[in-house]
């Protein structure tokens, strides 16, 4: 599994710095990151994504991850059926592991709905299941439990749980219930990793 | 199937075709009347640029209107796409997709340069030095694509901090008006050029009108677009103070009103 490396990283935006020679080596695992709002934790993410590139330094960039966010905009006028034929084009999802999350979820009547017409929980919903699918080696998820409904926060737990693949996840409001989760914390335009 | 950048594109194409219905009805004038003038002028931008003459003028008048060309078409096509898909673009389907497919995406969407260009082989000798100089054009386009690819992607995401309302009001206006003020300037030039070398007509009368018509149409245009935009912002406007909606609405009104009043003076003292 790949491990994730920041070496001597900076970077501002706007004049405001959010990382300052940061180094940090994160090994294959589950982890939270924590932070004040605003300290960098999308960020920190989109870096490893490859969607933020830093202004000086080193960082390990996954092509292609799994990731959860808001930052992540699609079309509001692709089916639902569209964005998996998209997906399954470029073979990005596990088909069968696809096909139980979207019984999991309850997703199944929403298939033919075009992305612009689904709930904001269910627009969630299918990122969530683009990305638990996904076949990357680290999976993203930042604020990935906003909108859901209880059924919901209890099926993505009982992934994160059993997921072997390593996880990074941002939840400000501690609805993930796995306790396994080691911490890092973004502070002082730094990154920790506490025991 | 097809791949998720062509897919996108067709969308936002189809949304902005949707949402701009008279600015695509002027696009279509404008290339009618585009015709006539590349006529006239026998189409010798291409001609020049391929002759490769850096030291005569015409040649680097050639490169400024091809230039021009390719800048506009490249601005229009970064507006109608917008970047905001980019981010699940690349994660779907790598950074190496999109930048292939952006450059190809840019380059088919320049088709008013390629035409310069290539019809100007019909009057330029096809030679090394033509193929050269054509070679030239387009790899430096698709070096100024990738540069922009790049440049884009690392600007998704942060947005400019404005730090008044009447700043971010200016500017969400100027970005939804600059294509009008483009293409009704740019078919007014067309106007102008074309029917200047109309004979037998009077030439400052129909220069009168057409620049009266032209800036009223094109202001009517514009304020009904800032209205709209103005609707937008209304509850964020109402909230700041109860009044600044309606004062500001008629402050737009005013200067509308008085910008269609010149046109029809400017008549009057051209004398017609």
């Amino acid at each position: 599994m790949t491990a994730l490396n920041l070496q001597n990283i900076s970077l501002s935006f706007s004049g405001v710095p959010v990382f300052t020679g940061t180094s940090c080596e994160i090994l294959s695992g589950k982890y939270r990151l924590l932070g004040a709002n605003g300290s960098g934790k999308s960020t920190l993410i989109n870096m490893f994504c490859g969607l933020v590139q830093p202004n000086s330094g080193v960082v390990t960039q996954i092509e292609m991850a799994d990731l959860v966010s808001d930052t992540l905009v699609i079309p509001p006028d692709l089916s639902v059926f569209a964005i998996f034929s998209l997906y399954d084009k470029y073979q990005r999802n596990d088909k069968n592991l696809r096909e139980q999350l979207i019984a999991d979820f309850g997703f199944g009547d929403y298939l033919y709905k075009t992305y612009g017409n689904l709930s904001q929980g269910n627009k969630q919903k299918l990122k969530l299941i683009l990305a638990l699918s996904g076949n990357s080696t680290w999976l993203f998820l930042d604020e990935a439990f906003n909108g859901l409904d209880a059924a919901s926060i209890e099926v993505l737990n009982g992934v994160i749980a059993s997921s072997t693949r390593p996880i990074m996840l941002v939840d400000h409001a501690q609805t993930c219930s796995f306790e396994g989760m080691k911490t890092l914390r973004i502070e002082n335009c730094g990154l920790s990793i506490l025991e | 199937m097809r791949s998720i950048y062509p897919r996108v594109e067709r969308s936002l194409f189809k949304s902005f075709k949707a949402n701009n219905k008279a600015l695509v009805n002027v696009l279509i004038i404008t290339l009618i009347f585009l015709q006539p003038l590349v006529l006239l002028f026998n189409l010798l931008p291409g001609y020049f640029v391929l002759q490769g003459d850096f030291l005569s003028a015409p040649f680097w008048l050639a490169v400024f209107l091809l230039g021009f060309c390719s800048y506009c078409t490249s601005a229009i096509y970064h507006h109608v796409v917008a970047p905001k898909y980019y981010s699940w673009i690349v994660l779907l389907a790598g950074k190496k997709r999109f930048l292939i497919r952006y450059c190809w995406a840019q380059f088919k969407f320049a088709v008013p340069t390629w035409l310069f260009m290539f019809i100007g082989f019909v009057y330029s000798e096809l030679n090394f030095k033509t193929i050269s100089v054509l070679l030239a054009v387009i790899a430096l386009h698709l070096v100024f694509y990738l540069f922009l690819a790049r440049h884009t992607l690392q600007k998704v995401g942060s947005n400019k901090a404005y730090q008044s309302v009447t700043g971010l009001l200016a500017i969400s206006f100027i970005k939804s008006v600059l294509l009008h003020l483009l293409l009704y300037g740019f078919l007014m030039m067309l106007l102008l050029t074309t029917l200047a070398f109309i004979p037998h007509f009077n030439t400052k009368l129909i220069l009168a009108i057409c620049l009266g018509g032209g800036l009223v149409v094109l202001l009517v245009t514009i304020a009904k677009i800032m209205m709209g935009n103005l609707r937008i912002h209304r509850s964020f406007l109402i909230l700041i103070h109860p009044k600044l909606y309606t004062s500001v609405r008629a402050s737009i009104g005013v200067a509308v009103g008085v910008l269609i009043i010149i046109p029809i003076f400017s008549g009057f003292w051209l004398d017609v």
